[in-house]
C-alpha cells in the first residue's frame, strides 16, 4: 500500500515536471514564432514601401535604339505578337495547298515606277517600300508564273481557294499565317493599285503573279492574278493585346564596385537598366547594358548605395525591379 | 616594345619553371620556392593547362568552330611539353613512355566528340573502353615509376575523376546545360591541382635527396599552388569569356559566373593574409578596371567601336598600375611595386593579344599566346606567393599540426544544444509514455 502511494507520488511529480517543461518550452517556441511573424510583417511593409518608391523612380528618356545595341546575328527568338509588334521582314514563304516553299528577296521600284520582279524563277519578292507582313495595310509578295522554259514558283497560284493558308517567316522564326479571302485577275494596266498596295485597316498580304496570255509584243502576260489574304483571326487578336513585361533579373548582387546579375533568358530581352538610389531615396536610372554584354555594371562609388536592375524587351517593355542589392 | 618587356618578364618570373631553384636547406626561414615546390608548380601548370585545353578542344570541335584545329594542336603541344618535366625525374626512357601513354589519350577527345555529336552509342562505348584502358595503363605507369609512392589505386581513382569531369563538362555543354557545365569545369580544373599535389608528393618522397629534402605540402608551397590556381584560372576564364562574348555564345553568361566565383576565391585568399579590408580593396581594384574592362573590350570589338576599344585597353593598363601598387604596398615591398606592375601589364597584354588574335581569325597565334599567358600566371603566383611568405614568416612556419581539435570535455557541466521545439516533442513523448505506463500499471491494480 505504502509502496503504491510512493509510486503514485512519483507519477504525479513526473506529470508536474513534464507539464512544466511542456509549458516553458511551448512558450519559448510560441515566442520564437511571434518574432518570426513580426519580422515577416516588417519585411513585407518594407517591400510595399519600396514598391511605392519605385513607381516614382526616374526613368531614362533615351530612345531604345540609342540605349541598347541589338546585334542581328545574336537574335534567334521569334518576335512576340502584341500591340508593340511592328511586322516582320519576311524571309520564307510556304503555301502547302500548292506545295510552294520559297525564299523571299526584297525588291523596290524600277525607274519606270513599276514594282521590280523577283530575280529568280523559284524565288519570291517582297515589296520592301510597302507594308511589312503583319502590320495594318497591304504587304505584297510577287512571284513568276513561268520562265522561258517552264512553270515557275507561282505557277499554281491560280488554284488557291478561299481559306487556304499561306505562312511567312522571318529569320528569327516569327511565323505569321494568312488566309485566302478571294482571288481576282485584272488586265495588266487595269489593276486597282490602291487596293493592292495602299493602306488598309486589316493586316493583309497580297500575292501577285502573271496570268492570261503571254503578249510577245509587250514581253509580258496580259493579265495579273492577285490573291488577297488576311492575317488569321487568332493571330490578329493576339496583336491587339498589350505587350507583357519581361521577368526581372535575378541574383542581383553587389561585389566591390561591380553590380552583377543573372541574365533573363526568355522574352526577347535587348538589355538591362541599372537604377541607383540617390540621397532623396529615389532610384535613378544610371546606366544600361545591352543583352550581348557581360551582365555586370561597374560603379566607381558603390559604397553605401542601393541598386536594382530591370530587364527590357524588344517592345521596350521594362520588367519590375529586381531585388535590391547594396 | 611591348613584346620585349613581355619576354623579359617571363624570363624573370617564369625562371623557376625553367631552372632548378638553389635551395637553402640550412635556412630556417619558410619559402615558397624550394625544389619540391617547383616540381609541384610545374605539374600544376602542365596538368591544369591540359584540362583547359582538353575542354577547349572538345567544345570547339563539337561546335565546328574555326579554332578547333588550333585548340587540339595546343592540347597536343602541352603533352609534348610535359616530357622534359618527367625526363628530369625519370630519365628519357621514362619520359618517352609517359608521352606515349599521355599523348595518345588526347586523341580520344576527338572520337568522343564525334560519338557524342552523332549520338552513336557503340562508338561511345568504344571510347569509354579506351579511356578506361588509359586510366589503368597510366595509373600503373605512375605507380611503377614512383615505386608505389603513388599507389596504383589512388592514381586510378584520381585519373578516373578527371576523365569523368572532362566528359561531364562536355556532355552538359552539348545538351546546353551550361550551368552544370560551368560548375563541373571549375571542379575539374581544381582537381588537376589535387592530382599534381599527389603526384609531386610521391616523386619527392621517392627521391628526397634530389629535392634537397624539401616538401611539396608546406604551408608556403600550398599558398603558392593556390595563387597559381587562382591566377591561371582567371587567365583561362578571362580569355575564354572574351571569346564567348565575341561570338555571342549562349554560355557567355555562365563563364562570367565562373569569373565571379574565381574573384570570390581570390578575395578570400587575399583576406586570409591581409584581412577583410585588404580583401575589399582587392576586389574593387580587381573588378572595375579589370574584369569589367575586359568585357568592355569585347563589347567594343563586337560593335566595331574603335574608340571604345581604346578606352577599355587604357583601363586595363591603368589596372596594371593600380594592382601592382596594391600588391607592392600589401607585401611591404617584398614584391616590388615596379615588378608587380610589369608582371600585371604583361598579363593584360597576353589577355588582349589572345583575344585580338582570335577576333582577327589568327587561331594558331591566339592559342600560342594563350599558352604563353597561361604560363605567365605561374610566375605571378610564385612571385606573389614568395613575397607573402617572406613578409609573414610566422604564418608559414612549418609546425607539427594535428588533423583535428582535441575533445576536451564530456558535456556534463555544459548547456547542450537543444531548441525549444525539440524540448516540446520530448516532453510530449515522455508524457505519452508515462500515461501509457500508468494505464498499464493500473490494470492489474484494479483487478
Amino acid at each position: 500500500m505504502k509502496r503504491g502511494d510512493d509510486v503514485k507520488k512519483a507519477i504525479v511529480l513526473a506529470y508536474c515536471i513534464l507539464s512544466l517543461v511542456l509549458l516553458v518550452s511551448g512558450g519559448l517556441y510560441f515566442k520564437e514564432q511571434m518574432v518570426e511573424a513580426k519580422e515577416m510583417k516588417q519585411q513585407n511593409a518594407a517591400k510595399q514601401k519600396e514598391k511605392e518608391a519605385q513607381s516614382k523612380d526616374l526613368k531614362s528618356r533615351v530612345m531604345l535604339e540609342e540605349e541598347f545595341a541589338v546585334l542581328k546575328k545574336h537574335k534567334t527568338e521569334a518576335k512576340q505578337l502584341n500591340k508593340e509588334f511592328k511586322g516582320i521582314i519576311p524571309a520564307k514563304v510556304s503555301i502547302p495547298a500548292i506545295h510552294v516553299e520559297a525564299s523571299i528577296e526584297q525588291v523596290g521600284l524600277l525607274d519606270s515606277g513599276e514594282m521590280a520582279a523577283p530575280s529568280t524563277e523559284n524565288g519570291v519578292a517582297w515589296f520592301e517600300p510597302g507594308a511589312k507582313p503583319g502590320v495594318k495595310g497591304n504587304a505584297v509578295l510577287a512571284g513568276h508564273v513561268d520562265s522561258k522554259t517552264g512553270p515557275a514558283v507561282f505557277y499554281n497560284l491560280k488554284n488557291l481557294k478561299k481559306d487556304d493558308e499561306i505562312t511567312v517567316r522571318d529569320v528569327q522564326g516569327t511565323t505569321l499565317t494568312f488566309v485566302v479571302k478571294r482571288t481576282k485577275s485584272y488586265p495588266r494596266d487595269k489593276a486597282p493599285l490602291n487596293e493592292i498596295f495602299g493602306y488598309s485597316n486589316k493586316r493583309n498580304l497580297n500575292l501577285i503573279t502573271c496570268t492570261g496570255t503571254f503578249d510577245r509584243a509587250e514581253g509580258t502576260h496580259q493579265e495579273r492574278l492577285v490573291v488577297y489574304t488576311e492575317l488569321k483571326a487568332d493571330q490578329a487578336k493576339e496583336l491587339e493585346r498589350e505587350a507583357t513585361a519581361p521577368k526581372p533579373p535575378t541574383h542581383v548582387k553587389m561585389s566591390g564596385n561591380l553590380l552583377m546579375w543573372y541574365a533573363v533568358r526568355e522574352g526577347n530581352i535587348i538589355g538591362y537598366r541599372i537604377y541607383k538610389k540617390n540621397l532623396g531615396g529615389t532610384f535613378v536610372h544610371i546606366g544600361s547594358v545591352s543583352e550581348f554584354e557581360r551582365k555586370s555594371f561597374a560603379d566607381s562609388d558603390a559604397s553605401q548605395s542601393h541598386y536594382y536592375v530591370t530587364a527590357v524587351n524588344e517592345s521596350g517593355k521594362e520588367s519590375a525591379p529586381s531585388s535590391i542589392a547594396k | 616594345m611591348m613584346k620585349l618587356s613581355q619576354k623579359l618578364m617571363i624570363s624573370v618570373l617564369g625562371a623557376s619553371l625553367l631552372m632548378p631553384t638553389i635551395a637553402n636547406a640550412e635556412e630556417a626561414q619558410p619559402t615558397a620556392v624550394t625544389k619540391a615546390a617547383d616540381l609541384r608548380a610545374n605539374l600544376d601548370y602542365l596538368l591544369s593547362e591540359h584540362f583547359t585545353l582538353a575542354v577547349a578542344a572538345m567544345t570547339t570541335a563539337c561546335d565546328g568552330s574555326k579554332d578547333a584545329d588550333a585548340a587540339f594542336k595546343a592540347l597536343d603541344q602541352n603533352a609534348v611539353d610535359m616530357e622534359p618535366a618527367i625526363a628530369s625525374v625519370y630519365g628519357d626512357k621514362g619520359a618517352a613512355e609517359f608521352e606515349r601513354i599521355f599523348r595518345e589519350h588526347n586523341n580520344y577527345t576527338d572520337d568522343f566528340v564525334k560519338a557524342t555529336k552523332e549520338n552513336d552509342k557503340e562508338a561511345m562505348a568504344e571510347v569509354d573502353k579506351e579511356v578506361n584502358q588509359f586510366v589503368n595503363e597510366f595509373a600503373k605507369f605512375l605507380s611503377t615509376a614512383t615505386e608505389g609512392k603513388l599507389p596504383e589505386d589512388a592514381a586510378k581513382e584520381a585519373l578516373r575523376v578527371h576523365e569523368d569531369q572532362v566528359k561531364e563538362t562536355f556532355e552538359d555543354y552539348v545538351v546546353g546545360d551550361y550551368e552544370a557545365a560551368a560548375k563541373t569545369y571549375r571542379e575539374g580544373y581544381q582537381q588537376m591541382f589535387a592530382i599534381s599535389k599527389a603526384l609531386s608528393n610521391a616523386i619527392v618522397t621517392q627521391m628526397p635527396d634530389k629535392f634537397d629534402n624539401t616538401k611539396v605540402d608546406t604551408p608556403a608551397a600550398d599558398l603558392r599552388s593556390s595563387l597559381n590556381s587562382l591566377a591561371a584560372e582567371h587567365f583561362a576564364l578571362a580569355t575564354m569569356g572574351m571569346e564567348k562574348g565575341f561570338n555571342g555564345s549562349k554560355d557567355y553568361d555562365y563563364v562570367s559566373w565562373l569569373e565571379n566565383a574565381n574573384t570570390a576565391d581570390f578575395k578570400a585568399a587575399i583576406g586570409s593574409v591581409y584581412g577583410d579590408e585588404g580583401a575589399v580593396q582587392f576586389e574593387k581594384i580587381w573588378e572595375g578596371d579589370h574584369i569589367n574592362a575586359q568585357a568592355e573590350l569585347v563589347s567594343a570589338q563586337v560593335k566595331g567601336d574603335e574608340a571604345g576599344e581604346k578606352v577599355a585597353k587604357d583601363k586595363l593598363h591603368k589596372f596594371a598600375q593600380e594592382f601592382g601598387t596594391f600588391l607592392g604596398t600589401a607585401t611591404d615591398g617584398n614584391l616590388p611595386t615596379a615588378d608587380a606592375q610589369a608582371a600585371i601589364k604583361a598579363h593584360e597584354d597576353t589577355v588582349i593579344k589572345t583575344f585580338e588574335e582570335y577576333a582577327s581569325g589568327d587561331y594558331a597565334g591566339s592559342y600560342d599566346t594563350y599558352r604563353e599567358g597561361y604560363k605567365l600566371m605561374f610566375g605571378v603566383g610564385q612571385a606573389l606567393g614568395e613575397a607573402i611568405v617572406k613578409q609573414n614568416p610566422d604564418k608559414f612556419a612549418e609546425t607539427a599540426m594535428p588533423t583535428d581539435m582535441p575533445k576536451t570535455g564530456m558535456g556534463g557541466a555544459s548547456e547542450s544544444t537543444m531548441n525549444p521545439l525539440t524540448a516540446v516533442y520530448i516532453a510530449l513523448g515522455s508524457l505519452a509514455v508515462l500515461t501509457a505506463g500508468v494505464i498499464l500499471r493500473k490494470k492489474p491494480v484494479s483487478k
